[in-house]
């Protein structure tokens, strides 16, 4: 059953707008954040945040029910993300690349453990460097907290490989924080 | 301790918890995707309602030709305007005639012979709705000021009082006989 079965009868009653609010209400600050980890821009994730729901807006009455509305809505929210990447690379092309992430954290003492919050510094950092692709299966698997079914519906791919751009991304995400930190996991 | 991967995978669900959307994003949504509200029916009659009642004042507005015929007579004693009957040898009278119909007509008779008809001679002019006759009174007795007036040419008169009153109600003109003495 899904959870906003309530969405989709305002729908049904021509109350599109209550729908909206209601989706806005209960996955809005959940589209922002997945916008901005995804596009690691505060401005830019809010345009394409009102841009999701503007869109969930228009389709809503469209709705099919073959999915959960949060999947629907996050399949909208992973298109524009791409779309906005997308426009901002050739905005940007001629732009030379900022170093700075190449920069090493301050380190502990060799062989100390890192910290939850060096941790999560030396993450957001190497998230960050990650192809949007697996930014985008790492945060809708973690972030989200989608099945890998659900993941398939959102990205329309298989959940087995979806499952395994995961399991290939999680070493890689280790290494980065590792050197970032100078530290060990 | 906990796995490194399984810290990993801790971390990544707190990614961007810290964040949240900007103040005022769901306004902005609900104005974007807000649809002009539906004028109610009334509105779009409104020009055709508006061309109505144009029309029907201009059908039925109060105009000249559906006022009843008057005649007003007021004279000129050495620049002072005084308004009745009470008429003497010199002054000038202002004959006005008003409504009726479309076509109106000013005739002075003294006694039973025409003076003066207007429209058509020097002394006649017209001011807005009305027909206006300026007659110096220049002779002692009775005057008869006649306003006629219709909807179709008035017949010009013949000379005579009796006859051009006959004359002109037989072409359906309404007439308004004045009359004036002077002294």
């Amino acid at each position: 059953m899904d959870p906003d079965s309530d969405v989709v009868g305002l729908v049904a009653k021509g109350n599109v707008t209550g729908a909206l609010r209601l989706l806005m209400d209960r996955h809005g600050t959940s589209v922002y954040r997945y916008c901005r980890e995804a596009l690691r821009d505060a401005t830019l994730a809010d345009d394409v945040q009102q841009q999701v729901f503007i869109e969930a807006h228009r389709d809503l009455p469209k709705f099919n029910g073959r999915s959960t509305i949060r999947t629907w809505l996050f399949a909208i929210a992973r298109h524009r993300v791409l779309d906005a990447a997308k426009s901002r690379r050739r905005a940007q092309s001629h732009i030379e690349e900022d170093d700075a992430t190449s920069v090493p954290d301050s380190r502990p003492s060799p062989g100390e453990q890192i910290d939850d919050a060096r941790l999560y510094e030396a993450l957001v950092a190497c998230v960050g460097e990650l192809s949007e692709e697996l930014r985008t299966v790492l945060l809708l698997r973690f972030q989200q907290g989608f099945t890998f079914e659900d993941m398939a519906q959102v990205c329309g791919g298989k959940a087995g490989t979806l499952q395994a751009k995961v399991t290939r991304a999680l070493p890689i995400l280790r290494a980065c924080i590792e050197k970032r930190t100078g530290g060990l996991l | 301790m906990t796995e490194p991967i399984a810290r990993i995978e801790a971390a990544l669900t707190r990614l961007g918890a810290e964040h949240e959307p900007p103040v005022g994003w769901q306004a902005r949504v609900l104005a974007a995707t807000a649809t002009p509200k539906p004028r109610p029916w009334w509105w779009f009659a409104m020009p055709a309602v508006a061309l109505a009642v144009i029309a029907i004042y201009v059908v039925v507005r109060p105009r000249a030709k559906d006022q009843p015929l008057e005649v007003a007579l007021a004279f000129e004693k050495h620049g002072a305007v005084v308004r009745g009957q009470a008429a003497h040898v010199g002054d000038l009278m202002h004959a006005t005639a008003t409504g009726g119909g479309h076509y109106r007509a000013v005739w002075v008779y003294h006694g039973d012979h025409l003076l003066l008809a207007c429209p058509g001679a020097t002394q006649c002019r017209s001011s807005g709705d009305a027909t206006i006759a300026d007659v110096e009174l220049r002779l002692i007795g009775d005057y008869t000021i006649v306003a006629v007036a219709s909807n179709s040419p008035v017949p010009p008169p013949m000379g005579t009082l009796d006859t051009d009153l006959a004359n002109a109600q037989q072409t359906g003109a309404k007439t308004k006989p004045e009359s004036l003495t002077v002294r």
